[in-house]
């Protein structure tokens, strides 16, 4: 029951962070590899700022969000006049000096050692430590979240977005402001995925640097990839089905030394065979 | 000098080079509200280049171009077309992956809603004030009955009249069209194109087009210019110009 109750908060972790990075890679076009930076970024802010500041934690959740958010946006401003690959080799560039700062700024967030002893969140005077309530507090903030990116994207904002993705050119020639566009939901998806770093650090209660490294960058473009680009329930049932095939493979008893390469396997092989035979995904509107 | 005539675009002595060929040389003209004025000459006579200095896409290296009495030397692409300036593109451009009626609405929504915060936060519904609007605008295009279908679905020609549908939605009051007859059907052209040009320009928005077919630029255009090898060699309306011998030197070779 345990087991299952975890599978359902990680879901519920994970679908900010995916549904985020489908705004940039499937509603706008921006191939962005470094959605796991953002998601460390805000485990950190969170944690700091309940254990070192005294904040509440929904106001730590809150600052990860903006923190995370500017910074994204910031980080951002030098990659978005890149175009194609060149943007995408930028962001990984980013994945990677956030992922180094995390591991040698040894004063604030202890380097290798990680954050331990991160505490649970305090919501309405009551701890949440057990499981059943951890599950409904991180659910609420996931569904607050998808609610969040639902009115986005069927905005006049989100279609000016989706104007963006499918020729740039175009938008700009009808007055809209590319650059800013992408500024701005680049902090709005970096803002999410921060959320979710807080939810994960809350939970699990120890961070280190390599929860957020480039392969985790990796399995969520694969999450969003495998769900579909440019609609909601694409990212939503990519976390899904991402979530549930190593958790299958565990019935199998296939041994724990084997079980982690197969699954990478599995990841790998299903990624080709999507991108061959239905390259819009799952659920998707968009091709790659 | 009245308000009323002064010019809506001034180009004056604008140059462009690349790899040091002067693809546009010391071009000037002025358009004044309310008029259609072709643009025409062989290719790689450096017409598309003059629209995307206008545009904002490429700058001049000497020369001005005033839009609305204001210079647009730095200013924005989008900052130009959110001032009033529109540009059917020679390739088209429609959004491909969304349906006929998005394309449209995006239009609509550039024209009061560029700035980012209204962007965001603006409801998702469209109001009956737009919905009509497209309605009209999808009526002309003859495409109401594929609103819902992908851009990509219709043939060039409907592309270029859903491309101008989107246009004519956002309330541009300067039109840089180049090409709108290519690809389309004569019949198009003269039961569709032409009449809501007419009509655009007698409520005062002023239209610069490209254009190789002649005929019909004869019929329409208040003032035509030739422009070959970068420079403006004629000028005048379509009587004076037919009778010049320079077009024919132009279009036919010396």
């Amino acid at each position: 029951m345990n087991y299952f109750l975890h599978i359902l908060i990680m879901l519920c972790i994970y679908f900010p962070l995916s549904g985020s990075l489908n705004l940039l890679v499937g509603f706008t076009g921006m191939m962005s590899i470094c959605h796991a930076a953002f998601y460390g970024i805000g485990g950190y802010i969170s944690a700091l700022a309940m254990m070192q500041l005294g904040v509440p934690f929904f106001l730590a959740l809150l600052l990860a969000a903006v923190g995370g958010g500017l910074i994204a946006a910031l980080i951002s401003a030098p990659c978005i006049r890149l175009k194609g690959d060149y943007f995408i080799l930028g962001t990984i560039g980013f994945q990677v000096i956030v992922y180094r700062i995390l591991y040698n700024w040894v004063a604030v967030t202890r380097g290798p050692f990680g954050i331990p002893g991160i505490p649970a969140p305090v919501v309405f005077g009551r701890e949440i430590s057990s499981l059943p309530m951890y599950l409904l507090m991180s659910a609420t903030v996931a569904v607050g979240c998808l609610i969040l990116i639902y009115l986005i994207v069927s905005s006049p904002f989100g279609r000016a977005l989706k104007a963006v993705r499918e020729d740039e050119t175009a938008a700009q020639a009808l007055g809209y402001n590319t650059i800013g566009l992408k500024i701005l939901v680049f902090g709005i998806a970096g803002g999410f995925a921060a959320v979710s770093g807080s939810l994960y650090a809350h939970y699990v209660t120890f961070i280190d640097p390599t929860s957020f490294t480039i392969d985790e960058a990796i399995f969520l473009i694969s999450i969003v990839i495998v769900g579909g680009l440019g609609t909601l329930k694409g990212p939503v049932i990519g976390t899904v089905v991402m979530f549930a095939i190593p958790e299958m493979l565990r019935f199998l008893k296939i041994p724990d030394a084997m079980a982690a390469n197969t699954r990478q396997i599995i990841y790998g092989v299903l990624l080709i065979l999507l991108i061959r035979f239905r390259p819009q995904g799952i659920a998707g509107e968009a091709k790659l | 000098m009245s308000v009323a005539s002064a010019p809506i675009l001034e180009v004056r002595n604008v140059s462009k080079r690349f790899n040091g060929a002067k693809t546009v040389d010391e071009v000037s003209f002025s358009l004044s509200g309310g008029t259609i004025t072709a643009l025409i000459g062989p290719n790689g006579a450096g017409k598309t280049t003059l629209f995307n200095l206008i545009n904002g896409y490429m700058h001049p290296d000497f020369g001005r171009i005033v839009f609305n009495g204001k210079d647009i030397a730095g200013v924005p692409v989008y900052k130009i077309a959110g001032s009033g300036l529109g540009r059917l593109f020679q390739d088209v451009r429609t959004f491909p992956k969304l349906s006929v009626f998005e394309n449209v609405l995006i239009g609509c929504d550039a024209q009061t809603r560029t700035s980012l915060p209204v962007l965001l936060g603006s409801g998702a519904r469209v109001s009956a004030a737009q919905k009509h609007k497209i309605k009209s605008a999808l009526e002309w295009a003859g495409l109401s009955h594929k609103s819902e279908a992908l851009a990509e679905e219709l043939s060039f020609g409907q592309q270029k009249l859903l491309a101008m549908a989107r246009l004519s939605c956002t309330d541009a009051h300067l039109l840089l069209l180049d090409e709108p007859f290519a690809g389309v059907a004569d019949e198009v052209v003269r039961k569709q194109i032409v009449p809501l040009l007419k009509t655009a320009a007698k409520s005062g928005t002023t239209v610069l087009l490209i254009e190789h077919l002649l005929s019909v630029v004869w019929e329409i255009s208040d003032h035509i210019i030739i422009m070959d090898e970068g420079k403006i060699v004629n000028t005048g309306t379509a009587e004076q110009v037919i009778k010049s011998p320079v077009l024919g030197e132009v279009f036919l070779g010396n």
